[in-house]
């Protein structure tokens, strides 16, 4: 397949990606606010949201994919124990928060109940901060070991 | 970083930066960046540059003291 050739020079490829990094992040933020609020705080079905929720997974399974291949974690940190812990406590608190105020406004026996809200919040934070841990777990792990695998491609004990 | 002595070695030439931009393939906008200092250059424009200006990389791109420093 032949390549379309491009007419910008490095600095404008550079500043072109730096403008699609940064509308790529808001669209992605907005996407997932855009399903929490119809999601948790409208409780509009499935059939209303689903199609932005397909949309939002399918740009998350490419980001994982492209930084495996690549063997990228993030801009700010590496992929360590002590980082899954924190980015775990960060997603599932901030999930629970939301979670905690949507059952609150939608729920009136919730209303009367705190100790019940309480209790289902802490379920819900557990559940969730074990998830996002293993799953920081597994990409974390399976990304050291591709960028192990790609120094190893171009070591000077492999290169001929 | 501003770089003079690129500004000095199109200016010896007398070359425009658009007659430069033009010969090496890049836009009149990224040589005024890389004479003001707010782009940094790939090694690979770095040699376009010095061939277009018949210089070295050591003419144009290696620092010696601290004095041309902004």
């Amino acid at each position: 397949m032949k390549k379309i050739k491009k007419v910008v020079d490095e600095r404008q490829e550079l500043e072109l990606y730096k403008i699609e990094h940064v509308c790529f992040w808001i669209v992605f933020w907005l996407l997932l606010g855009s399903i929490i609020v119809q999601s948790m705080f409208l409780s509009a079905p499935f059939s209303q949201w689903g199609f932005e929720w397909t949309i939002f997974m399918i740009s998350c399974g490419g980001v994982i994919v492209g930084c495996y291949k690549k063997g990228q974690w993030d801009f700010y940190s590496k992929p360590t124990t002590k980082n899954y812990l924190l980015y775990s406590l960060i997603g599932a608190g901030a999930f629970a928060i939301i979670y905690a105020i949507t059952m609150y406004l939608n729920h009136a026996y919730l209303k009367g109940n705190l100790l019940a809200l309480a209790s289902l919040t802490a379920l819900i934070f557990g559940l969730l901060f074990s998830l996002i841990f293993v799953a920081l777990f597994v990409t974390g792990t399976l990304i050291k070991n591709r960028q192990k695998k790609l120094e190893d491609e171009f070591s000077d004990d492999t290169q001929k | 970083m501003k770089n003079i002595k690129l500004k000095v070695a199109r200016a010896e030439k007398d070359l425009s930066q658009e007659e430069l931009a033009k010969r090496i393939g890049v836009t009149r906008q990224t040589i005024g960046m890389i004479e003001a200092g707010k782009f940094n250059p790939s090694l690979q424009l770095c040699i376009a540059i010095c061939k277009a200006l018949g210089k070295t990389l050591n003419d144009l791109f290696w620092e010696e003291n601290d004095n041309e420093k902004n």
